[in-house]
This record gives structure tokens, C-alpha cells and sequence, in this order.
């Protein structure tokens, strides 16, 4: 009977120190990146690397980044960029040649800031779809994106994160 | 046979026939996927791919920009559409109408650059018409570098209008490069797999097109090789179908989706 009872309390032990560890994952962090202070929650099992300007969220042969591109008006002597000029933009700050182009994109309101979600294929045969989300804080912009990976396992990644995103740069002094 | 048993067996008969003739026909009403719009020349082109147990590839090469849609498990069928992009790229109209619009914010270093790029190419031409083009061209380009250095930039911007509406005057026909583009047995890596069948005239979207119903001879069997071309807006195109006769009615149902948006400043 007091075996019975070990074990259970036990399984009781190891279920709750489980869904502790679980619940450890989803809490939201801070990170620097660039300028842009961020609070984010990482998507379950998916590995963070700090590299200053750019972080890293990888998961096997998966890979996201989340980056500060750079000045949102980077000559400011010039006129604020249009919205196809920021996307073109953000987009040739990541893959410079011609290879892609984009499938569909709208602006999204999330956690307080408008995002530009695009979603990208090959230009020649709309296969190898991407995904990327910008938007602007502190002067700068801040790319999410697919760097490399299954669509199937990077999207809904993507997705989770975008959601959790919150850029509190204007709440702070930026470096 | 009582009377309710015969509508029976004459009911079940019926079913019967349905059912073995949707059997021989198991992907003829197969819906193909939404319309897609590709960019592989300044005309982009929209059409409705084929259902997905074709799957896709990027196809480029000899000239031309396209995708391929391989048969899953098909033993080598496809359908592949394409745009001759090398010959699209012969035409630099679009390339002097940009560096009009840009000229004053270059250097004299940069522009006379960009001006030497802009020269239409007189190596192999399409046709004797193209060549006379491309020299017009140039004698134009030739000009700017000329009233450049002789400090007349009023004659530059002219040299370079002269040079765009020579440029713009001219589109390929299909005339002209179908004898580059047709298929050529001899031209090919093994010339005794391929059968010349029928040549018709055919419309696609409304465009006058050139169709070459032929036969490749695989291993395995002999295959359709099915060829249209067509030229809409100086780009050329092509259709190819290379499989069995039960899965030709997708490539002209796929043929048969084919449009052409009209030419927006982006896409150019």
C-alpha cells in the first residue's frame, strides 16, 4: 500500500514538475535587438541566440530571425519612404537578388504597433514560400522572418511569435 | 421477372455503367488550383495550375523562364509553361526609359555607364527587321556620348528619346522566332526519340498561337508531345504537354485558363 502510494505521489511529482517546466517556456522575456527593446514569448522548443542585432529562434534545421534592419528613413534628407519602398526595402535587406516576390501582404495591428506581413514564393514557380513581418520603433525597423526550414514547421513558429511580439523601444532610451 | 425486381436490375445496371465510366475517366473533372499570375517577362501571364498531384518545378533555361508541373508517379509526364526570357531581354526599351528618368541624378561616370549597357544586341538577329532596329539603336546611343562630351545635354535627352521611340516600335512576332523555338529533332540530344506530327494554327487568350502535335518516344512508350507558342505584348510563350492521352484534357483546360494582366508599372 505505501508503495502504491510513493509511486503516485511521485507521478503526482513528476506531472507537476513537467507542466512547471512547460509553463517556464511560454514565459515572455526580454531581449535586446539593435535598438528595439522586445518582450516576446518563443515558440515551445525553439532554441534563442542573442547576437546582438540579430536573434536568432532555431529548432532542428529550422530557422527564424528577428533583426533591426536600420533606419526606417535612412537618407533623411529624402522623403518618408512609401509603403511599397519600406517593404522593398526590408525585403532587399534580406535576400538582394530577384529570386522572389510577393504572393500577398497586409498590415496587421498587433500588440499596439502595425505590422507588414508578406508572405513570398519564387518568382518563377510560386513554390518556397516565406514569411516576413516588419514593423517600425525607435526609427528602426523590425524584421521577423523565415530564414530556412520547412514552410510546415516554420510558419505556424513564425505565426506564434509574431503574435507575442511587443516592441517597447519608444518606452526606453535607445543605444 | 416481377415488374419491381426488373427497375432493380435496370437500376443497378445503370449505376453500374456510371460508375465504370467515372472509373476510366478518374481525373477529367479534377478542379485545377486558383489562378496564378507568374512575371517571367514584362507581359506577366495568369493561368490555373494544374490539380496538385502535379507537383512544381522552376524551369530555366535555354532562354526561357517557366514553371513545370511533373505528374506525380506519372512515369515522366508534365505540363510546363514558359516565357522566352532572353529574347524579352533584347529589347532594352524599358532600360532607356528608366535612365531617361534618372539620368539628372547620375554622375557623368555613371551615365555614360548606363549608356553602354543600353546597346540593343546585333549578334545573331531574330530577323532582318530586329537587326535594322538595333542598329537605329545604337546610332542613337552612339550620339549620346557624342553631344555628351560636346556639352549639349538638350541633344542627349533627344538622342535618348530617339533611341526609346525606335525601341518601342519594335515587337517580335511570332513568325520570327518560331523557327528558333518550334522543335527540331536533329537539334536534339537523341533525335530518333522524337516523331513530327500535325502543325495547325490555334488561338490561346485570344492571341493568335502556332500548336505542334508530336510523339516522344520514351522507354517505357510513346508520349504526346504537344507544343503551343504564342506572342502577346513582345514576349513570346509556350505550352508543352508531354504525357498520355487520359491526362491531355488537363493541359487544355489548363491552356484554356490562360490571360494576360494587364502590364502595371510594377510588374515592368
Amino acid at each position: 500500500m505505501r508503495r502504491a502510494e510513493a509511486i503516485a505521489a511521485l507521478s503526482a511529482l513528476l506531472a507537476l514538475g513537467a507542466a512547471c517546466s512547460r509553463r517556464e517556456e511560454r514565459v515572455a522575456r526580454d531581449y535586446q535587438v539593435g535598438v528595439h527593446q522586445v518582450r516576446l514569448v518563443a515558440p515551445p522548443g525553439w532554441e534563442v541566440i542573442e547576437h546582438g542585432r540579430q536573434h536568432l529562434f532555431r529548432k532542428d534545421q529550422s530557422e527564424l530571425s528577428l533583426v533591426d534592419v536600420g533606419p526606417t528613413n535612412p537618407d533623411s534628407t529624402a522623403p518618408q519612404m512609401t509603403r511599397d519602398q519600406k517593404t522593398a526595402y526590408v525585403l532587399g535587406s534580406f535576400d538582394p537578388s530577384d529570386r522572389k516576390e510577393i504572393a500577398q501582404r497586409e498590415d496587421r495591428l498587433r500588440q499596439g504597433r502595425v505590422w507588414t506581413e508578406v508572405h513570398t514564393w519564387s518568382r518563377v514557380s510560386h513554390t518556397d514560400p516565406a514569411r516576413v513581418a516588419f514593423t517600425e520603433a525607435a526609427g528602426h525597423f523590425l524584421v521577423l522572418a523565415t530564414d530556412y526550414g520547412p514552410i510546415e514547421v516554420t510558419g505556424p513558429a513564425f505565426d506564434s511569435l509574431l503574435a507575442t511580439i511587443e516592441d517597447r523601444s519608444d518606452r526606453a532610451t535607445p543605444r | 421477372m416481377p415488374r419491381s425486381t426488373h427497375r432493380l436490375a435496370i437500376l443497378a445496371g445503370l449505376a453500374g455503367l456510371a460508375l465504370l465510366a467515372s472509373c476510366g475517366r478518374p481525373h477529367q473533372d479534377e478542379p485545377l488550383l486558383p489562378v496564378e499570375t507568374f512575371s517571367w517577362c514584362p507581359q506577366p501571364i495568369a493561368f490555373a495550375p494544374p490539380p496538385s498531384r502535379w507537383y512544381r518545378q522552376g524551369d530555366n533555361g535555354g532562354g526561357t523562364l517557366g514553371v513545370r508541373f511533373i505528374l506525380r508517379d506519372g512515369g515522366g509526364q508534365c505540363i510546363s509553361l514558359a516565357g522566352y526570357r532572353a529574347f524579352a531581354e533584347r529589347n532594352p526599351k524599358a532600360a532607356i526609359e528608366r535612365l531617361i528618368g534618372r539620368r539628372d541624378s547620375l554622375s557623368e561616370r555613371e551615365f555614360l555607364n548606363e549608356v553602354s549597357k543600353l546597346r540593343a544586341r546585333t549578334d545573331d538577329p531574330l530577323s532582318d527587321r530586329e537587326a535594322m532596329v538595333a542598329a537605329s539603336i545604337n546610332e542613337s546611343l552612339d550620339r549620346v556620348a557624342s553631344d555628351h562630351f560636346a556639352g549639349q545635354p538638350g541633344f542627349v535627352l533627344a538622342d535618348l528619346e530617339s533611341a526609346l521611340r525606335v525601341a518601342s516600335g519594335y515587337q517580335m512576332t511570332l513568325e520570327e522566332i518560331l523557327p528558333r523555338i518550334r522543335l527540331h529533332p536533329e537539334r536534339m540530344h537523341e533525335p530518333e526519340r522524337w516523331r513530327l506530327g500535325y502543325e495547325r494554327d490555334t488561338v490561346v487568350a485570344g492571341h493568335p498561337a502556332f500548336a505542334s502535335d508530336d510523339t516522344l518516344i520514351t522507354d517505357e512508350r510513346p508520349l504526346l508531345y504537344h507544343q503551343v507558342f504564342w506572342v502577346v505584348g513582345g514576349c513570346a510563350f509556350n505550352a508543352i504537354y508531354q504525357g498520355t492521352a487520359e491526362n491531355l484534357p488537363t493541359f487544355h483546360r489548363v491552356l484554356d485558363s490562360v490571360a494576360f494582366p494587364e502590364i502595371t508599372i510594377a510588374s515592368r
